[in-house]
């Protein structure tokens, strides 16, 4: 019996840690909100991640600021970046900002490109309808 | 994005996946030589 | 085990390591071969080996599992030199998927880590399979050994399909799988027949890694089993006096 418990007991407790980590992990493991998810917020101070689409044409850069709108399949939010975007951002790409929601803008520091898992030699190749509202 | 930054990022990746695959089987193979000589010292 | 003489006089081979350098070779001409992608440019290129470098960690993991489960089953040490040799070359390739995903992350998402899903499992089990080489170090009684070690090949596999699926069940920065997924594969035919050889080339890879490290688990056992009877006087030799002090 203590033999088999010397294996056991490593065992469960390797299980528990896994389980406890997968409880915490679930929550972080929300990575970004949706635009529909944010609208649904208060406006609030709170650090939080936007993530969505760029929507193509609305990206106005000026003063060190980037003003642009993100969607997703039902919603858009404004979102005012301060700062230098990431070198991939462009218009219709997947972006994830953190900052804070001020109820009718998201003002953002922070900008991450999420680029899809599509890949393409030819630009002309890329399935946008696919991929536009996938995002939730 | 300028081309030659890319590259530059490139080269940093095949360097690193390289220098760690070379590594790596290189440490085999010295683990089995010293192994195989220890073993032909001893027995 | 078999017979000391036997191993050590085998002659080693050296087709593994020629077969190790054609194949990280292939992958590289095939990667710089095609063409860039049109929003990542020359970037893509990393995939080419970020992605079977991760295929490997999963594979080599599988078969850890696998040979634990024989071990287990039949209680060879074979079985579990095949693990242990499989647990560390999968430590190496999660580390280089790793690796190479921070250097593909700094200039596409912007940084080089995030703690979303994808990252963050892959990073627990990256240090769970440091914990079974550690585990491995802690007795030399080679049974024991292999029955402790054994039991965590086995359960340590769940993290494999976590992290895999961990980009479709949860919300990540990183993207979804291009390949082992049910929906098609989004990716040029030139690109997708790189990536083809590319994963191919490093399981080949793998496979010739294999050969080397369970030669080298073999030789780690046959030395271990010789301290330890060594240590043991034979049969028949024990003609010194008794050490009446032990006993006291």
């Amino acid at each position: 019996m203590t033999r088999y418990a010397k294996f056991v007991i490593p065992a469960l407790l390797l299980a528990g840690v896994l389980v406890v980590l997968m409880v915490n992990l679930s929550s972080a493991l929300v990575y970004f909100n949706t635009p529909t998810e944010l609208l649904a917020r208060e406006a609030s101070d709170e650090r939080l991640r936007l993530g969505g689409r760029v929507v193509p044409g609305s990206v106005d850069e000026r003063d060190g600021l980037v003003a642009f709108s993100v969607q997703d399949c039902d919603a858009a939010v404004e979102v005012i970046h301060a700062g230098v975007p990431p070198q991939l951002f462009q218009e219709g790409i997947g972006v994830v900002v953190e900052g804070a929601w001020t109820g009718e803008a998201f003002q953002s520091d922070t900008m991450l490109v999420k680029h899809d898992e599509q890949y393409r030699t030819d630009a002309e190749d890329y399935n946008e309808t696919d991929h536009a509202c996938t995002e939730a | 994005m300028e081309f030659a930054d890319q590259w530059n990022w490139v080269f940093l990746a095949y360097a690193f996946c390289y220098t760690v695959l070379v590594t790596y089987v290189v440490s085999i193979a010295a683990r089995i030589s010293r192994s195989r000589k220890r073993l032909g010292e001893e027995s | 085990m078999t017979p000391r003489e036997q191993t050590i006089e085998r002659p080693t081979s050296v087709w593994p390591w020629i077969t190790m350098g054609v194949a990280g070779t292939v992958t590289f001409i095939a990667s710089m071969a095609v063409g860039p992608d049109a929003v990542q440019g020359q970037l893509s290129r990393i995939m080419y080996v970020h992605v079977p470098a991760a295929w490997l960690a999963y594979l080599a993991f599988f078969v850890t599992m696998a040979a634990s489960a024989m071990y287990l089953w039949r209680k060879d040490l074979a079985w579990d030199r095949r693990a242990a040799s499989s647990a560390e070359i999968g430590v190496v390739f999660t580390g280089l998927a790793i690796g190479l995903g921070m250097i593909w992350a700094k200039p596409t998402w912007g940084v080089w880590w995030t703690w979303d899903a994808r990252l963050t499992l892959t990073a627990i089990m990256f240090f769970v399979y440091l914990g079974y080489l550690a585990l491995r170090r802690t007795t030399t009684d080679l049974n024991a050994r292999a029955k402790r070690s054994a039991i965590l090949g086995v359960l340590a596999v769940v993290q494999v399909p976590l992290v895999h699926f961990s980009v479709v069940w949860w919300r990540t920065l990183h993207q979804p799988p291009t390949l082992l997924k049910p929906e098609p594969i989004d990716m040029d035919t030139s690109m997708l027949v790189t990536l083809g050889i590319a994963v191919v080339s490093f399981t080949v890879m793998y496979v010739a890694m294999m050969f080397k490290r369970i030669e080298l688990a073999r030789l780690e056992d046959e030395i271990t089993e010789m301290q330890q009877t060594a240590d043991v006087p034979i049969a028949g030799e024990a003609v010194t006096a008794p050490a009446l002090e032990r006993g006291a």
